[in-house]
């Protein structure tokens, strides 16, 4: 009996004992605590990733207009006189016609005058030092990065300078649009391939150019898509669409959901440039920081205008 | 046990009513207690729910506490210190956009916008339009001048003359298909739109 008891004691103390070293042990010898961030926050080093820049649109428009050489040669204006074309005669009168430059289908000189662009940054030493990038690279790309922007915005801001408006404010744009731009560029003879370039929203919304392919109510298909339609419903985009090259630009400003493109050929305007973009830098020893500039010197004007048409429509 | 007297049992049931008594005493002075534990009690409660209110006034409305701290006063203090050290800025990066002319804006008087462009470019456009008698300007219009070139004949031709091509254009799209077909026959017919088109219910249906 007594043994009895003596094992029994004995395995209760046991039990205690376990109890005891399992629940404040750890805390006793600062083991199996929690672990909490604001212990250990001055410990965690912050990692900074390679910072990430916010993205532009890029040079969309220059690649499709006229771009003549104005480099090495004298001159900031960049003349493009017209001559009105000869008559053929439909009897023998034969008229002495002159090479008249004044009356010809488009204003006589086109004139490009070359402004300088750029863009400058001033580095301070600290925060070079103090950041993980590399800032003069990211200086460079900031700089190269807003010129092209630049070069775009220029060409972009002449659409609403064309005379022939195939839409108006507050218009939803509609397949006869196209076919009308289209008849205008061919029956003032702009040689193909012709150009549609628009916001991106003049394109894909509930109110653009995909919603002529896709069956819905304002498709101009009657049953089926069509190969056109076949595209923007695979791709979501289509290279061509009722003769025109469709390129999509954001750089387009739109107001009040409304902004103007333009399907234009391409002597429909003129992007000269004088000199290519030029990265300096500098020392600027009194603001302890590195001055970063670059510039470059282009000009552009409407060339022939009866070579595009602006396409004001809304895009929502 | 010799009995006990009439005169000791009346002394004992005098004795044990005056214990009762005294009992009963006690009784209710025990009540007070405790109805007065439970008054101050409830006032305790009733001074935290107060305070804690008042701390809620203290943040949300910004009343000023005693030691004159608030939110806004802290807020105050934080963009004063922060617009001060702005001047000397040590981390900044300015990037600084420059050109050698100023792209300039032409405004048609229904208050479309033409450019920014090159100064040469705006002479050009200006000049292109006038020949034609588009009249632009440099300073956009304001709405009330807006709303009274809406007024004018040209505006008005014009506005109609877009109309009618919008309606043309329309009718490449299948949208108002049925509309317009029913306009034609309502027109052809001399009966209304609705004539045409009008579903009857059940109980207009005769024989029904």
């Amino acid at each position: 009996m007594i043994k009895k008891l003596r094992i029994h004691l004995y395995v209760m103390l046991l039990t205690v004992i376990a109890y005891l070293v399992d629940n404040f042990m750890p805390q006793a010898m600062g083991l199996g605590v929690d672990t909490t961030v604001t212990t250990l926050t001055e410990a965690i080093p912050k990692i900074v990733a390679t910072a990430l820049l916010e993205l532009d649109e890029g040079d969309i428009v220059r690649p499709l207009v006229s771009n003549p050489p104005f480099t090495g040669v004298p001159g900031v204006v960049h003349q493009t006189p017209f001559i009105k074309r000869l008559t053929s005669e439909t009897d023998d009168s034969l008229t002495a016609q002159a090479l008249d430059s004044t009356t010809s289908d488009e204003t006589s000189p086109s004139e490009a005058t070359v402004g300088v662009h750029g863009a400058y940054v001033q580095l301070k030493d600290i925060a070079q030092l103090a950041t993980a990038d590399d800032m003069i690279a990211v200086a460079g790309k900031l700089i190269g990065q807003s010129i092209v922007v630049r070069w775009d915005l220029d060409l972009i801001t002449l659409f609403a300078s064309f005379d022939t408006n195939q839409g108006a404010a507050a218009t939803d744009i509609t397949p006869a649009d196209l076919y009308a731009a289209y008849g205008s560029l061919r029956t003032n003879k702009a040689p193909l391939p012709y150009y549609l370039v628009m916001h991106p929203l003049h394109i894909w919304s509930g109110v653009g150019i995909i919603t002529f392919f896709d069956n819905s109510s304002d498709a101009i298909q009657s049953h089926g898509l069509g190969t056109v339609g076949e595209d923007f419903a695979r791709a979501g985009f289509s290279g061509m669409v009722l003769g025109f090259n469709l390129i999509a630009d954001s750089n387009i400003t739109l107001s009040n959901n409304n902004g103007s493109g333009a399907a234009f050929s391409r002597e429909a305007i003129k992007y000269v440039r004088k000199r290519d973009l030029q990265i300096e830098i500098h020392r600027d020893a009194p603001e302890v920081a590195d001055q970063i500039v670059g510039t470059e010197m282009h000009g552009e004007a409407i060339l022939r205008n009866l070579h595009g048409n602006e396409m004001q429509f809304n895009t929502v | 046990m010799a009995e006990k007297t009439k005169k000791e049992l009346e002394q004992e049931i005098k004795d044990m009513r005056d214990q009762r008594a005294d009992f009963d005493k006690e009784k209710a002075d025990f009540k007070g207690q405790k109805d007065d534990f439970d008054k101050e009690k409830a006032d305790f409660a009733t001074k935290e729910e107060e305070q804690k209110e008042t701390l809620i006034q203290i943040r949300d409305l910004g009343a000023v506490d005693s030691t004159g701290k608030s939110f806004d006063k802290y807020n105050q203090e934080m963009k004063e210190i922060r617009s001060q050290a702005n001047d000397s800025n040590p981390s900044s990066i300015e990037v600084q956009d420059f050109a050698d002319h100023k792209n300039i804006s032409l405004w048609t008087k229904d208050g479309k916008r033409i450019g920014p462009m090159h100064p040469v470019n705006v002479e050009r456009t200006f000049k292109r339009n006038w020949d034609k008698g588009r009249i632009l300007s440099t300073k956009p219009p304001t709405p009330e001048e807006i709303e009274a070139y809406k007024k004018t004949d040209e505006y008005v031709l014009a506005h109609e003359e877009l109309l009618k091509i919008r309606e043309q254009r329309k009718l490449t799209l299948k949208k108002g298909e049925f509309e317009r077909l029913t306009k034609m026959m309502a027109l052809q017919m001399g009966k209304t739109v609705s004539e045409i088109s009008a579903i009857l219910t059940r109980d207009q249906v005769k024989g029904a």
